[in-house]
């Protein structure tokens, strides 16, 4: 998917997947997709809570822009946004909302 | 949806055994029933011989001769015409094949098994023995029907202190679990590899899995024990014992946790798995042991 249909799409979490945040950090069981657990690090459960409250891709993307702003390059924080989104739909932890 | 992790080396033998299914005839006239672990099962076989040595396996207050719902499993023998090489497969994969809504193939190294969830039946196929065709199909079958009872099968060794109370060491494979017990001099230990957790009247205790890994019957596996300590283990120059994170000792707990491979496990049940480990660590943290492969370790444990 482009970047700029992923913008334009709305995301849910996968309802085959469960999760629990631990202290701020993501740790997700599933056994049915990929058969296994995933811990995220702090900023793939910020985007991860994100998405679970079905917060808009665009907002996240400006919210962490926001926060790197001076650490880090824009072009490099964008970059890895969309590269962690598709990894997170390969996976399909996140899913297309069906309207 | 299909299935199948990890590299299929004898693909032959893997035809071979789904076939089986179809071919074999499961005989419903001799059975023994049981309960493991509060799981009512009965467990038929067109071996008598094997049904012998199942009653002889399970303790003597785990028979169930009451009539009731059961979990109903019939066993076959591998044919002749499969029976030696039934085994020869070097990979250790699974593979699950859905047939239709309600049956599922599911093929490992040892077993075939074809489980019906309308009927609450299986037909499995693996050698009429102890070993590692029983354990493995045995972990595969129960793993997922015990959580919802508050219990866990877990790879772990598990030694007992001095004081009766239990040690319980996760880790990896290759991580020493067979190690430590090799360490453990006259101490007793439960089983090197497969032991099963329970929440029973709010506290956690532990059994012989009875279901896999090096299981000597020093204990019958209706032998529960209090847990002590739960230790992840890594070797190490030294001895020393070092605290977890919780989100580490919840990944810790569910990587140890026996048979994820759960195909058509619903999310409601994941969230069953959560609640386990949830109320598991409450009772007990789990802390890195680090250690040296000698019995250095077990005069530290004691200390």
């Amino acid at each position: 998917m482009e970047n700029t249909d992923l913008l334009q799409t709305n995301f849910i979490i996968n309802e085959l997947i469960s999760w629990r945040d631990i202290d701020g950090q993501i740790l997700i069981l599933d056994t049915s997709i990929n058969e296994s657990a995933h811990e995220l690090n702090q900023i793939g459960s910020y985007i991860f809570t994100e998405i679970s409250r079905e917060t808009p891709l665009l907002k996240i993307k400006e919210a962490l822009i926001n926060t790197y702003q001076g650490q880090l390059d824009q072009q490099e924080i964008e970059t890895d946004f969309f590269q962690y989104l598709n990894d997170l739909i390969v996976m399909k932890i996140i899913t297309p909302k069906k309207l | 949806m299909n299935g199948c992790f990890g590299p299929i080396k004898n693909k032959n033998l893997f035809s071979l055994k789904i076939s089986e299914l179809s071919n074999n005839i499961f005989l419903k006239e001799n059975s023994f029933s049981f309960n493991f672990h509060s799981i009512p099962i009965k467990f038929y076989s067109n071996s008598l011989g094997y049904l012998e040595l199942i009653q002889q396996y399970i303790p003597k207050d785990w028979k169930n001769e009451e009539l009731g719902v059961f979990n109903q499993i019939y066993h076959s023998p591998p044919s002749k015409d499969i029976e030696l090489a039934f085994d020869d497969e070097t990979s250790s994969i699974v593979f699950e094949k859905i047939i239709d809504n309600s049956t599922t193939v599911t093929i490992q190294r040892d077993f075939v098994a074809e489980y019906n969830q309308v009927s609450n039946s299986v037909k499995a196929i693996f050698h009429p023995e102890l070993n590692d065709g029983f354990h493995n199909f045995f972990r595969w079958y129960l793993s997922p029907k015990l959580i919802p009872l508050e219990k866990a099968m877990l790879h772990c060794s598990v030694i007992l202190k001095k004081d009766g109370r239990a040690n319980i060491f996760l880790g990896p494979s290759g991580a020493g679990k067979t190690t430590i017990t090799s360490l453990a001099g006259e101490r007793i230990t439960l089983s090197d590899d497969m032991n099963l957790v329970a929440i029973e009247n709010g506290k956690l205790a532990v059994y012989p899995g009875g279901v896999g890994g090096l299981y000597k019957p020093q204990v019958a596996i209706n032998n529960s024990f209090k847990v002590a300590n739960i230790f992840w283990l890594k070797q190490s120059s030294k001895n020393g014992i070092q605290a977890l994170s919780p989100i580490t000792q919840q990944k810790f707990l569910l990587a140890s946790l026996a048979n994820l491979n759960w195909r058509g496990f619903s999310a409601s049940n994941q969230d069953l798995i959560f609640d386990l480990i949830d109320k598991v660590l409450r009772l007990h943290k789990i802390t890195e042991l680090e250690f040296r492969k000698d019995s250095s370790i077990w005069q530290y444990l004691d200390s």
